[in-house]
């Protein structure tokens, strides 16, 4: 019996689609296997993130109105075995689809399947609603932006409302130079206002503009500093004990200063 | 005498009025008829086009009116109606049905479909998703001035481009069912059954 993650945010443009992705195909690394649902009906992106747009035959709506079967939605993936995803329909919108369609559908994947992650769209409406209808688990990601940590805040209100117990937190796009000086906001000043469990952090990466725009998720890239942080996300997400990344190669003070002891800052 | 439609009717009259006058000679003998067909002019216009050529040409000369508004034009359209034109681009999430044949004028861009019983032909690069034949015509093709699509069907066949990255070069294609696989080919050096 697999698990239903649902990735979700409130505020758009932090990252969902990006960290669907990588998560997904890190765990299809991990010889996993997955399932992607994009949510997002008539803005679809995970299909494009994952370079498997023109694969595109059925979609989530064409499944939940009988036109197809559930087989038949599923896209293989083409370089991870193990790693499908259900596109989103892009001529339709949120209202297509039913929470209650949602759990059917989700409970009949995880059957067969050990992951199940859904892509939420942004907002709080009937796309958010779907999304979480037959979720497991959350993962709420959000960046070092005020806005984004508000909206989070709001969509962790509303994960508990719909029971689904205590969420992770994955903060994105964090700029380590820009925190030293005081320009952005800590990773400890975002958990001490949402209150949650930290899954991981992921630093802005311009190679994550790159293998979005190829459609080849970052977590696969053994170079890529964001494609390492979606690998030690994924490890914790199956269990394992991974410590959170140190963002900055800390420097030779902070060094000699953790030799003898006194906490670097 | 023609009539084309996008004309205004001041125009009409002034070159009726003017070629009528040039050759007025030939009704002077004989019968004759002035048989005008293309737009159909109706209403207070042909009162006044029948008041200015009665002064003009002599009274044994027929005034004659054919067919409709479209008599003209019509050798030149599909006589299908269901055939469908579309003017613009059509962007992501748009799509386009027609139970006969599908013409766009614009680009069509990834995302968007275009879905026809027919042919379809897309003046424009085509980005998107099409679907020819879609009621199980094998013999339907689909034309783009520029191919670059997501994927192309043509009845129950679908095909897509080959995952390496190929430039998209500006030249008219055409794409066609050749034993069971769609082909795509120029279709300017090659004639089309």
């Amino acid at each position: 019996m697999g698990e239903v993650i649902v990735i979700t945010s409130g505020k758009g443009g932090v990252g969902k689609t990006t960290t669907t992705a990588n998560i997904g195909t890190g765990l299809a690394l991990k010889n996993k296997s997955v399932v992607l649902i994009d949510a997002d009906i008539g803005l679809r992106n995970l299909d494009v993130v994952m370079g498997l747009e023109n694969r595109i035959v059925y979609d989530i709506v064409d499944v939940v109105e009988g036109r197809c079967r559930t087989k038949q939605a599923l896209i293989k993936d083409k370089r991870y075995n193990g790693l499908y995803i259900i596109p989103a329909a892009q001529t339709r919108d949120k209202n297509a689809v039913s929470p209650e369609q949602m759990k059917k559908l989700t409970a009949e994947l995880k059957k067969e399947f050990d992951y199940v992650l859904i892509d939420c769209p942004a907002g709080i409406e009937q796309g958010f609603k779907n999304a979480v209808a037959g979720a497991d688990r959350a993962i709420v990601v959000t960046t070092p932006e005020v806005s984004a940590v508000r909206d989070a805040d709001r969509i962790i209100g509303l994960l508990e409302a719909n029971d689904i117990k205590d969420p992770h937190l994955i903060v994105n796009r964090i700029r380590p130079q820009m925190i030293k000086k005081g320009d952005m906001m800590n990773v400890d000043d975002i958990i001490d206002i949402l209150a949650i469990s930290l899954l991981g952090i992921v630093p802005d990466d311009e190679n994550i503009i790159i293998s979005t725009n190829r459609g080849e998720p970052a977590v696969a890239d053994e170079k890529s500093k964001a494609g390492q942080a979606y690998r030690n996300i994924t490890a914790r997400i199956m269990g394992e004990k991974v410590p959170i990344m140190e963002l900055d190669a800390p420097g030779f003070m902070a060094k000699v200063k953790k030799f003898f002891g006194v906490k670097a800052d | 005498m023609v009539i084309v439609s996008e004309a205004d009717f001041s125009t009409v009259l002034r070159e009726t009025l003017q070629k009528i006058g040039e050759v007025i000679d030939f009704f002077s003998s004989g019968s004759g008829r002035i048989l005008f067909t293309g737009h159909n002019i109706g209403g207070v216009n042909r009162i006044m086009l029948e008041q200015e050529l009665k002064k003009l040409v002599p009274e044994h000369v027929k005034i004659e009116y054919e067919g409709e508004d479209n008599a003209f034009f019509s050798r030149f359209m599909p006589t299908d109606d269901k055939s469908r034109f579309h003017h613009g681009t059509l962007r992501s999430g748009q799509c386009l049905k027609s139970l006969g044949n599908l013409v766009v004028v614009g680009d069509v861009n990834p995302g968007a479909e275009l879905i026809a019983a027919g042919n379809i032909v897309v003046m424009g690069i085509l980005r998107g998703i099409v679907h020819a034949g879609c009621n199980g015509d094998r013999d339907a093709i689909v034309a783009a001035a520029c191919m670059a699509p997501t994927q192309i069907r043509i009845a129950d066949i679908i095909t897509r481009p080959p995952d390496e990255e190929v430039g998209t070069e500006w030249r008219p294609e055409i794409a066609y069912v050749h034993e069971g696989n769609i082909y795509i080919d120029g279709y300017l050096s090659k004639k089309i059954k």
